[in-house]
């Protein structure tokens, strides 16, 4: 069976090289997997981005090295996943972005609802005769003065 | 351009060469901007840090603004 591992771990110098094939990942990916590793260890990458790029990290304090790069490997796969679903579901994103836009209430003829006991009344039609009541009210009062 | 991170300390400085084909140049150049707190900084081809100080472990500050370019990538914020 071949071995696939991508990982070349350096005990003496604390680093661990993991080599990525942008054609499998995307950079995209391979910043997103690099940047969520940030805290962990310092991250440099290099390399040929239409060949080979190769990830050096260096673990921030004690930390097993094999392990540290296994995750790089995972969060590259995860990445990986998250933006071939998210491409994926695109389309679907727009039309519920656009049916969200066009009824947010700008026609007021689609969003009619039923209202048996009168509550639904708008705030002009409420509101205008006692406005008419203050002012005139005002108007009489002002001549008295 | 390959990546190297070169340290003298008699000088009290690092010299960090980052991949162009891979940080892009308006990346380092914001992470040049903001290290200016740490002290001297020439950007350019070569990223130059002379901290104020010089306790400053440098390869460590070197790696750091790796991490910041990286960081800035990440965020999208260039």
């Amino acid at each position: 069976m071949k071995n696939l591992s991508n990982i070349e771990i350096n005990e003496k110098e604390d680093y661990v090289l993991v080599s990525i094939n942008p054609k499998i990942y995307f950079l995209d990916v391979i910043y997103s997997a690099a940047y969520i590793l940030l805290d962990k260890a310092h991250i440099v990458l290099d390399g040929d981005p239409e060949e080979e790029i190769i990830a050096e990290i260096r673990p921030k304090g004690k930390q097993d090295l094999r392990a540290l790069a296994m995750a790089f490997n995972d969060e590259l796969l995860n990445y990986s996943v998250y933006k071939t679903q998210s491409e994926k579901n695109k389309g679907i994103r727009q039309a519920i972005i656009q049916r969200a836009l066009l009824t947010s209430g700008f026609n007021d003829k689609d969003t009619e609802i039923e209202d048996p006991d009168g509550i639904a009344v708008p705030w002009e039609d409420k509101y205008e005769n006692d406005n008419k009541n203050k002012q005139t009210k005002k108007r009489s009062k002002d001549k008295s003065k | 351009m390959k990546m190297t991170i070169k340290t003298n300390k008699q000088r009290n400085e690092v010299k960090i060469n980052l991949n162009n084909a891979l940080y892009p140049a308006e990346a380092i150049n914001m992470a040049a901007e903001a290290f200016k707190v740490v002290g001297e900084v020439k950007a350019g081809g070569t990223v130059t840090i002379k901290p104020k100080d010089n306790k400053t472990n440098l390869k460590e500050l070197g790696y750091e603004f790796c991490d910041y370019v990286l960081g800035l990538i990440g965020n999208r914020s260039f």
